[in-house]
């Protein structure tokens, strides 16, 4: 977390999110706590979603985690993404 | 024998399958024509109605018995048995999600048993069944529709379509519904023809439309929800039971055959290397009844209880059925692979023989290229990498 800001967090996973959120046309804004469900977030495209989350941030997101209320907007995956960083770095 | 409506449907299958399907397969086969004879004699059967719930006047049936007719038709002609097959699976998806809306429909289809063909490829958009290009346009008298699709199962002889359009001009390609077309809703075109290796007589065209129909005719439910709950286990149940029965039925001709050879003094059947050789494609046809059985059994579960669309969503589910197709598709060729291997170079690999290996051998080679396995098996390979989890569960 030394390094990132929640600001470069929240960017870098908005990133990743454009890919996923079929719903979301390209120039359109993404509300930080705008239902991922209702743009577009489905089983099939949340897998990769958590795939490319897993690769950008190095961290592995465990399974009691994989739950709906991590995946309900921009700010609740911020939440659990950070909270896993700081483990890996006090661990 | 119970002699209940299940039995007698069976039995009906099983009498057309031995007369009419048998009578015409070779010839379908080698012009590559629509096998009208065979269907209509399934029509006279009313298995068209197959799907269609019984209060329209249809067998509202279930894919055990599905897969059992579906198999029993594969034995004869499996380009009858998959037309059979995919039409069972666009009815299914309609009566399931349509039903009241459809019901006129759906009591045409029990009553006279058109061919409901399927039209989800696009040209553009690679094999993704969940999306579309071609957008919906709204008009003052309903949705224009007006696309291209590279190949359609008997589409020139269809009497109703299920056309998978983009919701709107405004939305993304994941944004898909299912349209029912009919023959006079404007021009319906055949493009081009279908000379392919196998599955000759699926007739399986290029077509292009350019139609409007009324509203309601545009199914509610996301074609997403229709695809994973009833298009996609429909289909690859009944794909896997027709290539099951492909199949089966060589393989009792190959047994006929030997028997028969034998008994007029020729091969022996004593040798140790043919008796292996049987033993082991006999594997691999339990290996796919098997499955086949499960799947049915298990999907026949959930259709009963109405079960909600979270429970199709479920990773283990579709891991499964997905792996039906895959090991159906592999197994089923590598049966009329090993049959001819087994038979050799004159009863095998001649185009005059009668067992018919070449003509099977040639059908069942497409299996694995429809609704590709390739792809099928990087979809269960990113599921299997979540599947611990309960993620599937999460979304509608």
């Amino acid at each position: 977390m030394a390094d990132m800001t929640m600001d470069d967090l929240g960017e870098r996973l908005t990133r990743l999110l454009r890919k996923q959120l079929t719903f979301l046309a390209p120039g359109q804004e993404l509300a930080p706590e705008a239902s991922l469900r209702e743009l577009g977030l489905n089983s099939m495209n949340a897998i990769n979603l958590l795939l490319e989350i897993e690769e950008e941030f190095g961290v592995v997101v465990p399974d009691e985690l994989l739950v709906a209320d991590t995946f309900q907007n921009r700010v609740t995956l911020v939440g659990v993404i950070a909270s896993l960083l700081s483990q890996a770095e006090t661990a | 024998m119970t002699g209940g409506p299940r039995d007698r449907l069976i039995e009906a299958a099983g009498a057309v399958s031995e007369t009419v399907l048998r009578r015409w397969a070779a010839e379908v086969d080698r012009e590559g024509r629509f096998p009208r004879e065979s269907v209509a004699a399934l029509r006279d059967a009313r298995l068209m109605g197959y799907f269609v719930p019984d209060r329209f006047g249809g067998f509202g049936g279930d894919l055990t018995t599905f897969s059992r007719i579906a198999a029993i038709l594969g034995e004869s002609c499996l380009s009858t048995a998959m037309i059979w097959a995919m039409h069972g699976q666009q009815v299914a998806s309609l009566a399931d999600h349509g039903e009241e809306s459809h019901g006129e429909t759906l009591e045409e289809i029990a009553r006279e048993g058109p061919v409901v063909g399927s039209v989800t490829s696009e040209y553009g958009k690679g094999g993704d069944l969940l999306t579309a290009l071609a957008p919906l346009v709204a008009r003052e008298s309903g949705y224009h529709v007006r696309r291209a699709a590279p190949v359609v199962t008997a589409g020139g002889e269809a009497g109703l379509y299920l056309v998978t359009m983009r919701a709107g001009e405004d939305k993304p390609t994941s944004d898909v519904r299912l349209v029912c077309v009919r023959p006079g809703d404007g021009r319906i075109t055949v493009e081009g023809g279908w000379d392919a290796m196998g599955m000759r007589g699926t007739t399986s065209v290029p077509m292009k439309f350019d139609v409007t129909v009324a509203c309601e005719r545009v199914l509610a439910t996301p074609f997403r929800a229709i695809a994973l709950q009833s298009m996609i286990p429909v289909g690859h149940v009944g794909w896997v039971a027709s290539w099951f029965g492909a199949a089966r039925g060589a393989v009792r001709r190959v047994i006929r055959g030997l028997r028969e050879g034998a008994a007029k003094g020729g091969r022996k059947l004593g040798s140790e290397l043919l008796l292996e050789r049987l033993a082991g494609i006999r594997v691999s046809l339990d290996l796919i009844e098997s499955l086949l059985g499960r799947v049915a059994s298990e999907l026949d579960g959930l259709r009963r209880e109405r079960a909600p669309f979270a429970a199709y969503q479920d990773i283990r589910l579709n891991l499964l059925i997905n792996n039906l197709k895959v090991a159906g598709s592999t197994l089923a060729f590598s049966v009329a692979d090993r049959l001819i291997e087994l038979v050799g170079l004159n009863d095998g690999y001649l185009r005059r023989s009668e067992l018919g290996l070449e003509r099977t051998f040639r059908d069942l080679r497409s299996a694995a290229l429809m609704f590709s396995n390739d792809r099928l098996l990087a979809a269960n390979g990113k599921l299997m990498l979540v599947e611990s989890s309960g993620l599937s569960g999460l979304f509608g």
